[in-house]
């Protein structure tokens, strides 16, 4: 059904992209909000990706891939918006990572505060691997797709990024003086 | 968001709350804008064309690994030897070399103020529209350019001491916020250009009295690849700046000013939110360096050698490119020479400050900065915004002697960043 839809849309049925956009748009705004951590920044993204995907569907090659084409159209969107307007703007962990199973890691994993600021200190690259992953539910495979690097480096930086985020916890957790980390905005 | 693996159970109870239930209401909004828009033709797409799948995911036979060596050696070679032969017959700009030292210059509100070398006798010299930042001198210190931000965003240039200010260029195409790059002979600038239409970033020079803007490098909107914040290399015959990479890294590259010879460097990739270059302000080496994985990295564009400095970010150049500041935990600075003989010793500059946001330190008022270490023009001294924006410190660049501050009457906000608000006038010999 849905690849009639995009079919129509490809050739320039608006009605039929209206419909495919209000289908989406509300994944795509919470996957960008949780990736950019800003409201506003997540409607310029989403806007864009939709704007191109409008303009870009004829050259679309397979119907079937369509919703993984526009994961790919969000994940480059957020980058661009996350560099755009960020460029000054420093949010770097500088705590050696050890390496922690994930298991462990998932047990660390109960308090809020810890979980936004865990969430908060990933770079949007890493934020993306986990709302693509965990949040919308997309198989490894798609989500390497949408990231544009292949599947063995999606799994690679997908642990990365929790064991980042289980770093970034054990940080809060430390005496100050023991941290070699500086967020600079 | 249904029927999902609960190994992650608490995380993923927790995204749902991030994201509550609100639809969001700027559908119309966008239909407004695609029912404008024409869509592209499908012959546009060379993947439509050719008989291979251009993004592919398979796995690829592993490669020896001794041939993968080979091969990215040829590729250092190549890369060095057509960095060499490109650069040669381009015009080379004089260099006076260290200057002295004239006034410390910064934003302080919505004026532009000095004060003396030792931070004594602070002054406004002239008012400067809301939003002013990125204060540059020029090379040789009789001007200095900012931009502003604020309703039609701008460059301006103006004699060091505030008079006659003209405006350079001008529009929403340029309200980037990214730094103005000047040529080291003072006469003309290198900035970044956004396309509106598809924020794609763009690279103009433009002389320093406003005349004959040029554009010498211009992003392509169709790949979503733009080109930004250039800098201009000592000698003059070269401009680095940034490019987006299809993966969301971003790679350094370097062009002639004429726009010729772009070429990306072979350099580790960047992350978006972290970049950070300058180049050696010898002339006499062709060298940069920039952050990339959380390390403050020097690339030497003679020898196409990639050399860690260490861990952290904000790298800045002594003015004679003997020496390397940083920030990774406190301010350090180190010779360049040990770096390269593997005998690297630090020294600190400014203390650390604890760890977390660097602002929430007042106890480390005075003490500890929160912004780039920068380089007096005869460089015996370091300056930065201190952990509260309230004041600027100035340190001896060799780590001894006590730490000075200027008080701000307007703090920085260092939630923005820096923003280059702080600029230390060079005096030519």
């Amino acid at each position: 059904m849905q690849q009639e839809v995009v079919e129509r849309a490809r050739r320039g049925d608006h009605d039929a992209f209206a419909a495919l956009a209000a289908a989406a748009i509300f994944r795509l705004d919470a996957a960008a909000r949780l990736i950019l951590r800003d409201p506003d920044q997540a409607k310029d993204a989403v806007q864009e990706t939709l704007v191109r995907a409008w303009r870009d569907l004829p050259t679309l090659r397979s119907p079937a891939r369509f919703d993984a084409w526009l994961h790919r159209l969000l994940y480059r969107a957020c980058i661009d918006e996350a560099r755009r307007l960020r460029r000054h703007r420093f949010d770097v962990d500088l705590t050696p990572i050890d390496h922690p199973d994930l298991d462990d890691a998932n047990a660390v994993m109960v308090d809020r505060d810890q979980l936004e600021r865990g969430f908060s200190r990933l770079g949007p690259e890493a934020r993306a691997l986990i709302v693509l992953h965990h949040y919308l539910d997309l198989p490894l495979p798609e989500v390497a797709f949408a990231l544009g690097i292949p599947l063995g480096t999606a799994k690679s930086r997908l642990h990365r990024a929790l064991q980042a985020m289980r770093a970034a916890l054990d940080a809060d957790a430390r005496p100050r003086a023991q941290l070699g980390e500086g967020r600079l905005a | 968001m249904n029927a999902r693996n609960d190994v992650n159970g608490v995380l993923l109870d927790w995204l749902d709350e991030q994201v509550g239930r609100g639809a969001p209401d700027y559908l119309d909004e966008i239909l407004a804008r695609t029912t404008r828009s024409r869509q592209r033709p499908a012959w546009s797409s060379l993947e439509r064309w050719l008989p291979v799948q251009m993004t592919f995911t398979g796995r690829l036979a592993p490669i020896p690994r001794l041939a993968w060596l080979a091969a990215l050696l040829a590729m250092l070679v190549l890369a060095a030897g057509a960095l060499f032969v490109a650069g040669v017959g381009q015009r080379r700009l004089p260099h006076f070399g260290a200057a002295a030292n004239g006034q410390i210059a910064f934003i302080d509100g919505g004026n532009l103020r000095v004060a003396a070398a030792d931070g004594s006798n602070p002054r406004t010299v002239t008012p400067l529209p809301d939003g002013a930042e990125q204060l540059t001198f020029s090379p040789d210190g009789t001007r200095f350019a900012y931009r502003t931000t604020e309703s039609v965003p701008s460059i301006v240039v103006a004699y060091a001491d505030g008079s006659n200010p003209i405006v350079v260029a001008t529009g929403a195409s340029i309200g980037t916020g990214d730094p103005v790059g000047w040529s080291p002979d003072s006469r003309r600038l290198a900035f970044t250009k956004v396309i509106v239409a598809d924020k794609i970033g763009t690279i103009d020079i433009v002389d320093a009295d406003g005349s004959h803007q040029t554009q010498v490098i211009q992003g392509s909107a169709a790949e979503g690849l733009d080109r930004y914040r250039p800098a201009w290399s000592p000698d003059g015959r070269w401009i680095s700046f940034f490019s987006s990479e299809p993966n969301g890294y971003v790679a350094l590259n370097v062009m002639h000013p004429d726009g010729l010879g772009a070429q990306r460097l072979p350099t580790s990739p960047m992350n978006p939110q972290i970049i950070d270059m300058s180049w050696s302000p010898d002339p006499a080496q062709s060298r940069v360096v920039y952050v990339a994985g959380g390390y403050v990295k020097m690339f030497d564009l003679a020898t196409a050698q990639e050399t860690v400095i260490g861990t952290g970010f904000w790298p800045t150049w002594s003015p004679d490119g003997a020496r390397i500041a940083w920030w990774g935990d406190r301010v350090q600075a180190l010779d360049v020479a040990d770096v390269l003989a593997g005998a690297a010793r630090p020294v600190t500059l400014f203390p650390s400050y604890g760890s977390g946001n660097c602002q929430d330190h007042p106890e480390a008022a005075g003490k500890s900065n929160c912004g780039p270490a920068q380089w007096s023009p005869d460089g015996l001294w370091v300056y930065a915004p201190d952990v509260t924006g309230k004041s600027i410190l100035i340190a001896r660049s060799d780590g001894t002697g006590h730490v000075r501050s200027i008080s701000l009457d307007h703090p920085i906000n260092l939630a923005d960043g820096p923003g280059g608000l702080l600029a230390w006038q060079p005096i030519a010999p």
